[in-house]
């Protein structure tokens, strides 16, 4: 094996080993940083953590998903931060939500009588 | 083995036991002889065979010799290095496996499909693969610094003992009643 081409394939095994895991935990339900990769952290709001609801694997930096995560940051008039979708995957049970209009955050969407 | 058959093809030869007069020096006269004929005779110029300079050959055998012993160290600790290296990275080829996509895909389907959150064994696959990273990457600079080493120092030492194979030695050699002249040849 020439030199050239040994480095390239240490290179590449390396990247791979570099980043593998950070695609597979993207979006992963999480309740510590040690949960998600290292380039990742575990994006939980007070509100979920209040409701012993878990956070997701976001890249460092992002804090929460605008109108996808309770007690997140969202826009009423926007449909894909309105809080109608929530971010976490299907498989996690997560409440409905509303885009609360005076604080313009994501809040328990709440049955007629006031229940959430 | 290839020395064996230098210490058999080494050849020493004594070229003289006779009073050696070096070149350019007039001989003393001996008890009782005529100084003024002494003084008189004519003094050889040395002739070098081969249009050699004489003298010492090139290089001190005994210098080439701890080269040799040198260049043969550092390719011991150049593989050595290599070996180590190598070594280190089989076992984060090992830790890849235990750190790998597939461990968490398996952990996920024993979890219907789910990631279970602050999990020991989710947070050591997580670990596997950091530390994966930084074994492979030290495994296979230390075999790339090993290897180069002992290349190098492989190539140094095969040169020398090319140049010892052809080296020659002089040695004055008193003896009683005159001098000799101790050469050493390797071939």
């Amino acid at each position: 094996m020439r030199p050239a081409s040994f480095f390239r394939s240490a290179l590449a095994l390396l990247a791979l080993a570099g980043c593998s895991l950070s695609e597979q935990l993207a979006g992963e339900p999480c309740a510590v940083a040690e949960d998600c990769w290292r380039t990742q952290e575990c994006a939980q709001t007070a509100e979920e953590a209040a409701l012993e609801l878990p956070g997701m694997c976001l890249p460092k930096g992002t804090g929460c998903v605008r109108g996808q995560q309770l007690g997140c940051a969202c826009d009423p008039m926007d449909f894909d931060a309105d809080c109608g979708i929530a971010a976490a995957k299907i498989e996690v049970e997560y409440p409905n939500m509303i885009c609360d209009p005076d604080r313009r955050i994501c809040v328990l969407e709440q049955d007629e009588e006031g229940q959430p | 083995m290839s020395r064996q058959r230098s210490k058999v093809r080494r050849a020493l030869l004594l070229a003289s036991v006779l009073p050696l007069g070096l070149p350019g020096q007039a001989v003393a006269a001996g008890p009782g002889g005529d100084a003024e004929l002494t003084a008189e005779a004519p003094v050889p110029e040395w002739n070098h065979e081969g249009g050699g300079r004489g003298g010492a050959g090139g290089t001190d055998p005994r210098a080439v010799n701890k080269k040799i012993r040198r260049a043969g160290a550092t390719t011991i600790a150049g593989a050595s290095l290599a070996i180590a290296g190598g070594a280190t990275a089989i076992a984060g080829g090992v830790l890849f496996y235990f750190g790998s996509p597939e461990r968490l895909k398996e952990l996920k389907q024993d979890n219907d499909y789910t990631l279970p959150v602050d999990d020991p064994k989710r947070q050591q696959i997580i670990r596997n693969a950091h530390a994966t990273t930084f074994v492979l990457a030290a495994g296979i600079g230390v075999l790339v610094a090993g290897v180069v080493t002992a290349a190098v120092a492989r190539s140094r030492l095969k040169k020398l003992r090319e140049q010892r194979r052809t080296s020659m030695a002089f040695a004055p050699a008193p003896l009683r009643g005159g001098a000799g002249l101790h050469l050493e040849v390797r071939f």
